[in-house]
């Protein structure tokens, strides 16, 4: 067996190496995350909630709310433009329709804008 | 209706403001007494919020502020450093009764709790006294607020003369809602010019009063 392991190619052997360490370790590293949380000190109940790392702002209200929340949207999302409720965006505010998206939120605001714009 | 309709949903975003970087924007809806503190949404999967048509399954619903405040909106990632609460025109009685504890609630997550006074109603601008009008909760807000629960944040006395008409009064569509974007967006620079507790709300603050919209708040 060494034998026919020294007649191999020395690429073919470093491949096989690497492949052996990178299989490993992809499937150990679940195991890594288990252990680090069983072993990890107690936490509270809150402990999914992660430490504040940026501003996050969180609007209750109703709709008046709303219309500021999509005014603020609106302000950095279109900051040339002024941002306008006419009877179309105001529907489609009114009824909600406009999901938010972590990220891509401000798409919702666009398209109750594209709609006030069309119509102004 | 049913309770969970695409109306209930909450929404999440995040800005990205020029010299802040990143700010997560939270909205809950809360329309007075109605169960609408509900959403298809949970706090660890915005990525769901998404914009389409699909009409989901509700995943979670509180009959009280204090409830939602403590079981979803602590749970919020990342925490909220600022909270803004408001009632508006909705009856609130049960609201108002546990006003202290949701107060209470909101100010373990974030020493940056905001009440928003009740904007004026077209039918109560009669007279010739300034635009704030405070509602009976909003009063018991302010007493709340004065002992350290929240700072309480009242409506704009005075707007610039491009928002009102010749009565010196601002556009309604209705006897609630303004009729102008650019009241909100002033409202807005108003509300984050009192709400200044950190360096990146100072400078968000900055940008919405230096913009055209808020020249005069």
């Amino acid at each position: 067996m060494l034998n026919r392991i020294n007649r191999m190619p020395r690429y073919i052997i470093y491949v096989a190496i690497c492949w052996v360490v990178s299989t490993l370790s992809f499937r150990l590293l679940p195991l890594g995350l288990v252990f680090t949380r069983v072993f990890s000190p107690a936490t509270s109940e809150h402990d999914d909630v992660s430490a504040p790392t940026a501003e996050h702002l969180v609007f209750i209200g109703d709709s008046l709310t709303r219309y500021q929340f999509f005014a603020l949207l609106y302000k950095f999302s279109h900051p040339a433009n002024k941002f306008q409720i006419t009877s179309s965006a105001r529907r489609s505010l009114g009824r909600g329709r406009l999901f938010m998206k972590t990220r891509q939120g401000y798409l919702g605001i666009h398209a109750a804008v594209t709609v006030s714009d069309r119509t102004m | 209706m049913s309770p969970f309709t695409p109306m209930c949903e909450n929404r999440f975003c995040t800005l990205d403001v020029g010299g802040i970087g990143s700010i997560l924007l939270t909205y809950l809806q809360l329309f007075g007494e109605t169960e609408s503190m509900h959403g298809m949404v949970l706090p660890n999967e915005t990525h769901l919020a998404t914009i389409d048509t699909v009409q989901r399954a509700g995943k979670w619903s509180y009959l009280t502020v204090s409830q939602c405040m403590n079981d979803f909106v602590s749970r919020l990632s990342p925490r909220p450093t600022q909270i803004f609460i408001g009632t508006g025109a909705w009856p609130h009685a049960r609201i108002m009764f546990e006003l202290k504890d949701t107060l209470i609630a909101a100010s373990r997550l974030t020493r940056h709790v905001y009440w928003k006074e009740t904007p004026p109603f077209q039918n109560s601008l009669t007279g010739g006294k300034g635009l704030s009008r405070p509602q009976d909760i909003d009063e018991r807000a302010l007493e709340y607020c004065a002992s350290g629960l929240c700072k309480y944040i009242p409506f704009p006395d005075i707007l610039p003369r491009s928002l009102v008409n010749e009565d010196g009064k601002p556009d309604y569509w209705d006897n609630f809602h303004f009729s102008s974007g650019q009241l909100y967006s002033l409202w807005n620079a108003h509300i984050s010019a009192h709400a200044e507790g950190s360096t990146a709300m100072n400078r968000l603050s900055r940008q919405l009063t230096t913009g055209d919209d808020g020249k005069a708040a």
